[in-house]
């Protein structure tokens, strides 16, 4: 078995390094708050920038899949960076591995993790439902999260945690509105300001 | 739901719609709950024509207040729910000390 990186206590799955990846708040991210993802993630990343060309168009789904996912496995690979990988075991397998190795590791090591982070919304439910089975003080939010830290923590203005919200409404979809909208609502904050109008709802 | 807006009709076109409806209630043991089934399927249609564009449209219908949460979990189902568990998830977390968790 692979010996395990230092353990941060907020835990990432693929879809959510590709999203933070993509962002342009990820040098920042990456320079200033410890995360945790799995080797099953790191594997599924590899498979991403495997599948996909460097060259597809700016902005396509593969596109963003390939320069995502090589961001995070950069931050991976690099020891100054502090992002760390934990080994699943079992190590699950299918589709949806990168997802049941962060409910795996959450039902493994509780202690360990105060906030999973996902970008899927059924995957946020999946594992909200596992952390409250086991009566877990577990955290399940959604990407936006990471940029909140940096924000609350005065490493960025809140015309910058906009526009970072504002690429993921941009480039997700409903998948994007879902976690940029818990963001607004739950922190509360008001981007309309900041944003185009076709960006903000 | 309210008893207000389970009160409220859809007429539309049903072609051979109507005499295979009324045959299946004839000879279904018990007969068949049509304006149920029509409910459940027209429910299922509705979800399956929206567009992402179509969703975020609604849900920010719903959060101006400009359409019932009845309506908006009709057309959202689960996605509806989820959405209000990952807005109270956020509100919780930003109560948290952030700076826990910078290196």
């Amino acid at each position: 078995m692979a010996t395990d990186d230092k353990r941060y206590p907020i835990l990432v799955d693929t879809d959510a390094l590709i999203a933070v990846g993509n962002s342009s708040l990820w040098a920042k991210l990456t320079a200033h708050i410890g995360l945790t993802t799995t080797n099953v993630c790191k594997q599924e990343l590899k498979q991403h920038v495997e599948n996909t060309r460097e060259t597809a168009p700016e902005g396509s789904r593969p596109y963003r899949l390939h320069h995502g996912s090589r961001a995070a496995l950069d931050a991976l690979e690099d020891d100054e960076t502090p992002l760390t990988q934990v080994t699943s075991v079992p190590r699950p397998h299918g589709a949806d591995a990168g997802e049941q190795s962060l409910r795996q590791e959450v039902l493994q090591n509780p202690d360990a993790v105060d906030y999973a982070i996902l970008m899927d919304a059924a995957g946020r439910r999946s594992i909200r439902r596992a952390v409250e089975d086991q009566d877990e003080a577990i955290r399940v939010v959604t990407p936006p999260f990471l940029f909140y830290i940096l924000y609350d923590n005065d490493l960025i203005s809140r015309e910058e945690f906009c526009e970072a919200c504002g690429e993921l409404l941009e480039r997700e979809g409903w998948t994007g509105y879902n976690a940029v909208k818990a963001a607004w609502e739950g922190i509360p904050i008001d981007c309309s300001d900041i944003l185009d109008d076709h960006l903000t709802p | 739901m309210s008893q207000k807006s389970l009160d409220d009709t859809i007429k539309f076109r049903a072609g051979p719609l109507k005499e295979a409806a009324t045959e299946l209630d004839a000879v279904h043991l018990g007969g068949i709950n049509i304006s149920e089934l029509a409910r459940e399927g027209l429910t299922q249609m509705l979800r399956r024509s929206m567009t992402d564009d179509d969703k975020i449209a609604i849900y920010e219908r719903y959060s101006d207040g400009d359409l019932s949460e009845d309506a908006a979990r009709m057309l959202l189902g689960d996605e509806f729910d989820v959405l209000q568990e990952d807005i109270d998830a956020f509100r919780e977390a930003v109560e948290d000390d952030t700076s826990d968790y910078l290196v």
